[in-house]
């Protein structure tokens, strides 16, 4: 199959990010092209300081680039926009909310009818466990309920894509593991583009169509994934797999190797 | 071994002890309010052995005779209304100072917050404003107090101007530093839920910086009551500050004191009344 434009969810052509001017300038991003069709899961993979997390902000409008382009669905990102949706490594959700006002902010602020968000809101807050709770404040909730309520809050916004900025990173591998699975049935029952920043090799593998890795501000390595849905612990065990953990590895050791 | 079950609820102390039938916590508040009180009754017993020692009313009255005098003049004042003091009831006069301090607090206060948001959003308006604020609020009232009564003239206006300013800056500098301090992904993720600049102002910054501002509110208070009743002592025809320069002049210790911690009670009062608001505009934090 071609791809065409308009079967891209992103289209990153020679992006470039530096801060400041001269020798002293750091460039996270140089000259980085990258593709994303629509409904893929791609995991980009990285060590600190290499350019991950400000591709994910190139693409979600909120940094800008110093040359070269985003086209998100064929548009060029100038600025956050309410169909880049977004889940943030910190909390971010506003504290002041109920979980309820809170899951439907996005809609409510945007001037969405209530018939219109309401059922959606209704749904999304089931489908991330927390029916019931809609009249609970944040700071009764536990840090992996929070990431719920933040995962519900941008699906039930209805962006077409999803960022997301090791948004499990600070969790236990318990809260991690139900939140993939939780994080995967809305991906699979809505085929939303998701773009999933991440340090965790075994993580972009249960969860990636696709992983890049992102080293020294390119694009260091482009792997597909194939293995069936949905992928458990026995993903460990498999090869194939096995082998692709140790090639990530090894590309994202090679700067650290570079270095020392 | 048990494992947890992920995403289990954190549940608050507060929480454990109202499943308990909220006794500890009434236990809790029951004795730290049983501790203020027994910390005012060994300062009132200490007070009155003073005034015995000191054993003259002129220099140091006891705590009696100060509530009995104040008792005496609370509702009318012969001897003021002698020397042709309007109104020279202590109520009356409380009453005015506690009243154009909360105007000119509310007023003061509500344009500094505004004005310490917005600021916080550009560093021009900042870098233009902030000497300015900082230099005349560091001013002490009763420096700037005469330069306000020359210019708007002995009338109540120009205190509740004097007294807003105060408020004003005070707040403003709270805001602006709330805002400044305001994580920026809370409002970058509201820009990614679709919110302009406006509505993240109105939705994200103003409710998220409202602990700190309302903090700010409850220093203002205090100040504005303090500044009030300062430059009453300068020239003012009512107020308590008014009656407390009056009394002085008398050498009517008794009187002076009475005054002096009425007002005080009355601003404990007021910080009360305005932690309740608080804790339920709050009760998220």
């Amino acid at each position: 199959m071609t791809t065409t434009q308009t079967d891209l969810a992103f289209e990153i052509r020679d992006l470039t990010v530096a801060f400041g001017k001269g020798p002293a300038a750091i460039t996270p991003l140089r000259s980085l092209d990258l593709t994303v069709p629509r409904g893929q899961f791609l995991c980009i993979l990285g060590p600190s300081g290499q350019g991950k997390s400000t591709l994910l902000r190139c693409m979600a409008g909120l940094q800008s680039p110093t040359s070269g382009s985003v086209l998100a669905e064929g548009t060029e990102v100038t600025g956050p926009d309410a169909n880049l949706g977004m889940v943030f490594q910190q909390d971010a959700i506003p504290l002041w909310l109920r979980v309820g006002d809170n899951i439907s902010f996005g809609p409510r602020m945007r001037g969405v009818a209530k018939s219109e968000w309401e059922p959606r809101v209704r749904h999304f807050i089931e489908a991330v466990g927390l029916a019931g709770r809609e009249r609970a404040w944040p700071k009764e909730l536990s840090g992996g309920m929070r990431k719920r309520v933040a995962i519900g809050a941008v699906f039930a916004n209805d962006p077409d894509i999803l960022l997301m900025d090791e948004p499990f990173g600070s969790l236990d591998y318990f809260t991690k593991a139900t939140l993939h699975d939780t994080l995967l049935d809305l991906w699979a029952e809505t085929g939303k583009t998701i773009v999933f920043v991440t340090h965790d090799v075994d993580e972009a593998l249960k969860l990636a169509d696709r992983i890049i890795v992102v080293t020294d501000g390119r694009v260091g390595a482009d792997i597909p994934l194939d293995f069936a849905r949905p992928r458990g612990d026995d993903l460990r065990m498999d090869v194939t797999a096995d082998a692709i953990r140790r090639d990530l590895l090894e590309v994202l050791q090679a700067p650290a190797k570079v270095q020392s | 071994m048990t494992v947890a079950s992920p995403g289990t609820q954190a549940v608050p102390p507060v929480a454990l002890s109202r499943a308990a039938g909220g006794r500890p916590r009434r236990r809790a508040m029951a004795g730290a309010i049983g501790w203020r009180l027994l910390g005012v009754a060994v300062f009132l017993v200490l007070w009155e052995i003073a005034s015995l020692v000191a054993d003259s009313r002129a220099v140091l009255p006891g705590p009696l005779n100060v509530v009995t005098d104040f008792g005496g003049s609370f509702f009318d004042d012969a001897g003021l209304r002698y020397l042709g003091v309007r109104s020279p009831g202590y109520a009356i006069n409380i009453g005015f100072t506690v009243g154009l301090s909360i105007l000119a607090w509310f007023v003061g206060s509500m344009a500094g917050a505004v004005v310490g948001l917005l600021s916080a959003r550009s560093q021009v308006v900042r870098n233009i404003s902030e000497p300015l604020l900082f230099v005349f609020g560091a001013v002490p009232a009763l420096v700037l107090a005469p330069f306000f009564l020359v210019w708007f003239g002995q009338d109540p206006i120009s205190k509740m101007v004097l007294v807003a300013f105060y408020c004003f800056v005070s707040v403003g500098l709270v805001a602006q530093s709330a805002a400044l301090a305001f994580p920026p992904s809370s409002e970058e993720y509201a820009a990614t839920q679709g919110l302009g600049a406006r509505a993240r102002f109105l939705h994200v910054i103003v409710p998220g910086t409202m602990p700190a501002v309302l903090s700010g509110l409850r220093i203002a208070l205090a100040t504005a009551i303090a500044v009030q009743a300062t430059i009453e002592l300068l020239g003012s025809q009512f107020g308590v500050g008014r009656l407390i320069a009056l009394r002085a002049t008398q050498g009517d210790v008794s009187s002076v004191l009475g005054l002096s911690i009425a007002l005080g009670v009355v601003a404990i009062f007021l910080d009360f009344l305005l932690r309740r608001v608080i804790r339920a505009l709050t009760r998220w934090q």
